[in-house]
């Protein structure tokens, strides 16, 4: 019974066996082919878009450089019927390098072709990486109340990247406020993200928003995106006002930024309650506050003076010594003529330690 | 009675070397399955990345020191390290530990890129061998550069030195002759800044051999294969 069920498998082992061979074969004369086949209709599509693409750039960039935007629709009349994918493509790439201003011609030669509808339909694809780019297209080419309704659904979506690409878009249309919506925002927003929006904020919107109301939320996330921002716009931080919450914030990044937030107002780095310095690696916040450009012994002496940590009053010095502009010379005056005895022999020490004595 | 048993392990081989292969197709297509699944999702992440946000964002793109070992590489240094210093990416610094070189590499950096030693201290967190000495440019061209002289020590040691002199929140480890594209920090940086709670520890990047492709100034202008043929198709 057992040999006789081992001789019927034998055979079946052996059928299936010759139908590898043959696969093996076929798969041998069909893989190169098919490679072929794809490269040949590649490199035929190429050609294809490269004419394209030079065509229509030779109607286009005369209308973004000198052209009248009032005669756009003459493009309609020199080219005729065009290829979206290209079209969107070239639009794609010059809004990049394109701010505010000029962003609208972008916008009207895309309102010609009515692209809006074109990427609305990609947006309404299953695929996500369709979704996405189409997404992020929009945010160059600009939306209007015809996309209103999805990219308030995707706003609230799961994926990041979704959400993300559709919250660009309603700020730009204007109805996503970032004084009035981001303190509620209730996800993470990573680095990326808060990169991708300070893009946004800085050469795609006519004036970029105060930031500060940010630092009433509850999420910490856009605490430290306020805080970012704030400092890459140059926007001053009153902390007279009520700002206790982020002020005397234990987490180590929102007091990272707060320093240096605060170190673009000198005034404001000598409030007592901002020396809260107990959270984070002391040495290398220190040593990474006293590289920014903007840090002088004046301000690296503030926190000297504001702790009795040796240890810590030492790594000061030798910071002020290796990274700030003109420390080494301060530290060498100091050590000849400073009369706090504690500051004075530390300067000495530290320089006899740094000339190997 | 010996006939069989020879047919009846004959037959329980067979069966394990079935098993064997069933299990390593099975293995083999759920690999290619989770590839399939990982493939989309890179794609999705990366389909159209404009770096130009991370370039802006100035210093506040994490800041990044890329440590680059040289041992006895005078031929080569200076078209190397100038590479290093074109990277894209706004907030980074070149590290260039200098392993003991017996050659004439310390002093071919000192000339052209007008290197001064400085007094620094080196906090030694990893113990490594001794540093000779810390050299900036008096250039400010040249301000994103460091180099370290030290006692030779071996690649590993070198990296390590590199590290304790470093300032920055995240290092790159190259040797001084790999060339990077000129995006590679941006990239690299990009799924760090990616994660939400910006915990990443390390991120591993694509290596590839350089034979074929043409440089100027040690940016790659073109990447293609080797026109050397194999021995084997001659």
């Amino acid at each position: 019974m057992l040999t006789s069920v081992y001789n019927s498998f034998n055979v079946l082992l052996l059928h299936m066996i010759q139908i590898a061979i043959v696969f093996f074969i076929l798969l041998v004369v069909a893989v190169p082919c098919v490679t072929l086949l794809l490269s040949w209709r590649r490199k035929r599509g190429e050609r294809r878009r490269k004419m394209l693409h030079q065509k229509y750039e030779e109607v286009i960039f005369p209308f973004l450089y000198h052209g009248n935007m009032n005669h756009i629709r003459d493009i309609r009349k020199k080219l005729g019927r065009v290829d979206k994918e290209v079209f969107i493509g070239i639009l794609n790439d010059l809004s990049r390098y394109f701010t505010y201003k000029d962003q609208n011609k972008i916008r009207q030669i895309a309102a010609v072709y009515d692209l809006e509808s074109y990427i609305l339909k990609n947006i309404n694809w299953i695929l996500p990486s369709r979704k996405i780019r189409a997404l992020k297209i929009l945010v160059n080419i600009g939306c209007t109340r015809k996309s209103y309704p999805i990219l308030q659904k995707l706003q609230r979506s799961k994926d990041v990247i979704l959400r993300f690409y559709a919250i660009q878009n309603l700020i730009l249309y204007g109805s996503f406020g970032v004084e009035q919506d981001f303190p509620d925002y209730k996800y993470s927003l990573s680095l990326w993200e808060q990169m991708g929006y300070f893009f946004l904020f800085r050469y795609k919107l006519k004036e970029e928003p105060h930031f500060s109301a940010l630092l009433y939320s509850p999420n910490v996330t856009v605490i430290l995106f306020g805080l970012r921002m704030m400092r890459l716009f140059h926007q001053s931080l009153d902390i007279t006002r009520n700002y206790e919450g982020v002020l005397m914030s234990k987490d180590a990044q929102v007091q990272v930024e707060l320093y240096r937030l605060l170190a673009m107002n000198k005034e404001s780095v000598n409030d007592s309650a901002v020396i809260n310095v107990g959270f984070y690696p002391l040495e290398d916040m220190l040593s990474n506050y006293a590289r920014l450009d903007y840090v002088t012994t004046d301000t690296m002496l503030d926190i000297y003076h504001r702790t009795d940590n040796l240890a810590i009053k030492r790594h000061i010095l030798i910071c002020v010594y290796d990274y700030v502009a003109g420390g080494k010379a301060d530290i060498e005056y100091f050590a000849a003529h400073h009369e706090d005895g504690t500051l004075n022999e530390m300067c000495r020490n530290l320089i006899m330690e740094k000339n190997g004595k | 009675m010996g006939n069989n048993f020879f047919t009846d392990a004959g037959e329980v081989i067979n069966m394990l070397f079935l098993i064997y292969s069933i299990s390593i197709v099975v293995v083999y297509t759920s690999m290619s399955a989770i590839s399939i699944y990982y493939f989309f999702y890179y794609r999705r992440r990366n389909i159209e990345i404009n770096y130009d946000t991370l370039l802006s964002a100035g210093d506040a793109a994490p800041s990044v020191s890329v440590i680059a070992s040289a041992y006895n590489e005078s031929a080569t240094i200076l078209s190397c390290v100038r590479a290093l210093l074109n990277l894209r990416y706004s907030n980074y610094d070149v590290i260039v530990v200098n392993d003991g070189s017996t050659d004439d590499t310390l002093e071919k950096l000192k000339k052209e890129f007008q290197l001064r030693k400085q007094s620094y201290i080196v906090n030694y967190k990893i113990k490594t061998k001794d540093v000779r000495g810390v050299y900036r440019s008096v250039n400010p061209i040249y301000r994103k550069l460091m180099v370290v002289d030290k006692e030779n020590g071996g690649k590993a040691d070198a990296m390590n030195c590199g590290i304790n002199i470093s300032y920055k929140f995240y290092v790159v480890c190259v040797d001084v002759d790999s060339i990077l594209d000129r995006d590679a920090l941006l990239r690299l940086v990009k799924v760090i800044t990616e994660r939400e709670d910006g915990r990443v520890i390390g991120v591993g990047a694509a290596v590839h051999v350089a034979n074929g492709c043409k440089f100027e100034n040690g940016i790659i202008i073109n990447k293609e294969f080797s026109k050397v043929r194999i021995w084997v198709l001659k």
